[in-house]
């Protein structure tokens, strides 16, 4: 199950998150819920769901969601 | 009607107004449905406490898709309504209300109804580039656009005082009533009396356009006193 | 050495020292040093040079190796040269809103020596090209706020031609004297904390680059101004050269504003203050969003801020807070996670629901209705706060709060079995001033 990871990673901006919880349904292998329904954020992105990243970033509700890149080590 | 159809007639050669007007009302009442149930998502999407179990993707994706097809039909509406030579309605009044000289309040209610939903279209899409007020502001609108869409509806709709017709128009608000009722229930940080305020306003406005419906469109000669032109009135009543 | 100074009013301290004072030099048996004793003692006020000896002050601040004294610990001539490097002209921000209640370092930096610190925003000023400098207080700190008023009236009275100095005030919240908040307010809007992006020195107060650090750090930058930054490296420890300035809360509840070299001990403080190790059962140190050490541990350490990475107890704002023996520091966190909980800008979901949940859960674990299940969930919901909001102020609740369950392990063993802690019924030992949660805020 390794798949090679992008350079990026999923990064909530927390003043705008509400908890649609949308971003849980279209990524939950990267994205589970806390116990007040916000998103905790499980690593970097494998570059299989690099698609389904881009599609949680546009589909959040509350555009809460953003792709970057990885700060270098 | 295909889109070859239409291109044809919008190059000016001439349709029967009939299609058009059939058209036009057909487009209209699935408009005044598909409308409803845009604003039912929209609502669904805000709220999380749902009675209906339905995935929180599905509300919101949904909502998006279908209000982007709502926009098509709109199209076809206006266009209808426009190459229609039977009655008076140019380009220009399809953005600017109150213009027209056929039942011109209440067409100038579709045309503004219509103008509130491509400001919410656009400053959605423009979402990044705003504020969070701006956008909230622009996007409540469609509360009061869905609202005068059912009122140009009632004011300009040839089949008002068709039961069919006015039964789902009947469903369409009572769902929406329930519906922002919900919505303005769960709203967190509202006070009270603003709450009760706003629910006593909820449950008045329905009533009162209702009142006013059964003496109005659904009374016969709503015709004349909406402001339809004499010529057009009297062949209307000539094929009633 | 120690001397005593009490202020007057309703908000008493004392001022102590180790070693030789340099902030609070010139308050022996005077009290407010105004400007004609701070002359006296420091030289008249250096003449207002427009552009001119810009890139020696910033040289100076960085060679001095300056950390900043508001927590952070980042490097003041760092700061400074990022500033002075943008376009448009910066505005300078004296951040003393001191919004750790316990905390009276700041205050007491307005309230007797105010020109050393208007002196360092003046020199800053200068070296970035600012035609502005707002010195923000909170709310209700009228002894700040009256003297530093006086301070800017005696300047004025002699004419000297300083860049512009306006005073504005601050709700007074915990987190509204967090930088971002500070910035936020001034630019016109709430007093709340905006995230990391953008940095105030990029686009801070309207939109301008904003040097914005706290008093104390001005304060520094003054003296470093004055005296070179050979003469500030020569006390202190090596990586956090100079003297800081600590609030030391008794066990009896007497506050004393400390200055210390870096490179003293703690007990060195705490001593300064009147407090014995046999008088104090718990320390609390750097605030409530701080780490509690016993004893024993907090005599030791050291008062430079811990290297990177090295996982030191973190000084914070400076404050050693005592708790006599006996004090039962599982309820006292409670009271501390409750009133944090209650300061929350209920801005992010995680801070706003995990904080009452975690001063609830520890709660009942001191009064002895918590089980195993209530100091997992506690645990849980720490971990599920840490870095998950807009600004650090759940982070600093958590430290507290697991320092207070690795203090008191073994009791909290016998509180989640049922047994509540014998000291818990007493009344708090800390002051924590008592906010219902959920009550209505203020942010302008």
């Amino acid at each position: 199950m390794t798949e090679p990871s992008t350079d990026r990673r999923l990064v909530v901006d927390w003043l705008r998150c509400k908890a649609h919880g949308l971003c849980e349904e279209l990524l939950p292998e990267l994205i589970t819920l806390d116990d007040w329904g916000y998103p905790v954020i499980a690593g970097s992105v494998p570059s299989d769901l690099s698609g389904l990243a881009e599609r949680a970033v546009a589909a959040c509700p509350a555009l809460a969601l953003r792709l970057e890149s990885n700060p270098p080590r | 009607m295909t889109p070859a159809t239409l291109a044809v007639a919008a190059a000016g050669l001439e349709l029967p107004s009939q299609t058009l007007w059939w058209l036009n009302r057909a487009t209209g009442i699935v408009l005044l449905v598909q409308l409803t149930v845009v604003v039912m998502l929209g609502i669904g999407s805000s709220v999380r406490a749902l009675p209906f179990r339905m995935p929180v993707f599905v509300t919101n994706e949904l909502h998006r898709k279908l209000a982007l097809m709502t926009l098509s039909l709109l199209v076809v509406h206006i266009v209808t309504a426009v190459l229609d030579s039977f009655v008076d309605i140019s380009w220009l009044d399809s953005v600017v209300p109150f213009l027209s000289p056929y039942r011109t309040v209440w067409l100038g209610l579709g045309t503004l109804a219509v103008d509130l939903i491509i400001a919410a279209m656009i400053t959605t899409a423009l979402r990044p580039r705003l504020s969070e007020r701006a956008w909230r502001a622009t996007h409540a609108l469609t509360y009061p656009a869905w609202a005068i869409a059912v009122l140009h509806g009632l004011g300009t709709g040839t089949d008002v005082r068709n039961a069919a017709f006015q039964i789902v128009t009947l469903v369409c608000v009572v769902l929406v009533v329930a519906a922002t009722a919900a919505r303005l229930v769960v709203l967190p940080g509202l006070p009270r009396p603003t709450l009760v305020l706003a629910l006593v306003g909820l449950a008045l406005l329905p009533t009162l356009a209702t009142l006013w419906a059964v003496q109005g469109p659904f009374a016969p000669g709503w015709s004349k006193k909406a402001g339809t032109p004499p010529a057009p009135a009297a062949t209307v009543a000539a094929q009633q | 050495m120690t001397a005593s100074v009490t202020h007057p009013g309703t908000d008493t301290w004392r001022l102590a020292w180790v070693g030789q004072p340099r902030l609070l030099d010139g308050v022996q048996g005077r009290g407010r040093v105004d400007l004609a004793a701070h002359e006296a003692r420091h030289g008249s006020l250096p003449p207002h040079r427009r552009g001119r000896g810009t890139p020696a002050l910033i040289a100076a601040l960085s060679a001095s190796g300056l950390l900043g004294r508001g927590g952070a610990a980042f490097p003041f001539g760092l700061k400074v040269a990022a500033v002075a490097q943008r376009r448009r002209r910066p505005i300078v921000v004296v951040n003393a809103s001191e919004g750790e209640p316990l905390s009276r370092k700041d205050a007491a930096l307005l309230a007797h020596v105010p020109h050393v610190v208007l002196d360092g925003a003046q020199a800053c000023a200068v070296a970035v090209r600012a035609r502005e400098i707002v010195v923000v207080v909170h709310r209700g700190d009228d002894a700040a706020r009256s003297s530093l008023t006086a301070a800017l009236q005696e300047r004025e009275q002699v004419d000297h031609p300083g860049v512009a100095v306006r005073v504005e005030e601050v709700p007074d919240r915990y987190v509204s004297g967090e930088a971002g908040a500070v910035v936020r307010f001034l630019s016109g809007g709430q007093a709340l904390p905006t995230g990391p992006r953008p940095r105030p020195d990029e686009r801070g107060v309207d939109g301008r680059p904003t040097l914005l650090s706290n008093a104390e750090t001005y304060a520094h930058a003054g003296l470093i101004a004055r005296y070179g930054p050979e003469w500030f490296a020569g006390v202190g420890a090596e990586h956090d050269p100079g003297t800081r300035l600590l609030t030391v809360i008794a066990p009896d509840g007497s506050t004393t504003v400390v200055e210390a070299p870096t490179d003293a001990r703690a007990g060195d403080a705490l001593a300064a203050a009147g407090a014995t190790p046999e008088q104090v059962g718990a320390v609390l140190v750097g605030g409530y969003a701080g780490t509690w050490l016993s004893t024993e541990t907090v005599g030791t350490i050291s008062l430079a801020s811990p290297r990177r990475g090295s996982g030191g107890a973190a000084l914070g704002v400076g404050l050693l807070a005592c708790v006599p023996p006996g004090t039962c520091v599982l309820s006292e966190t409670a009271r501390i996670a409750h009133w944090m909980a209650g300061e929350s800008a209920r801005q992010c979901g995680p801070c706003l629901n995990g904080l009452p949940a975690i001063a609830v859960g520890l709660a009942a674990l001191a009064a002895g209705r918590g089980n195993d299940d209530t100091l997992a969930d506690v645990a849980r919901w720490c971990g599920l706060v840490v870095g998950r909001g807009a600004c650090h102020h759940p982070g600093g609740v958590v430290r507290t709060v697991r320092s207070a369950l690795d203090l008191t392990a073994t009791d909290v063993v016998a509180h989640a079995a049922g047994h509540p802690c014998s000291a818990a019924r007493h009344s708090g030992a800390l002051r924590v001033p008592s906010v219902a949660l959920g009550a209505a805020m203020d942010w302008r």
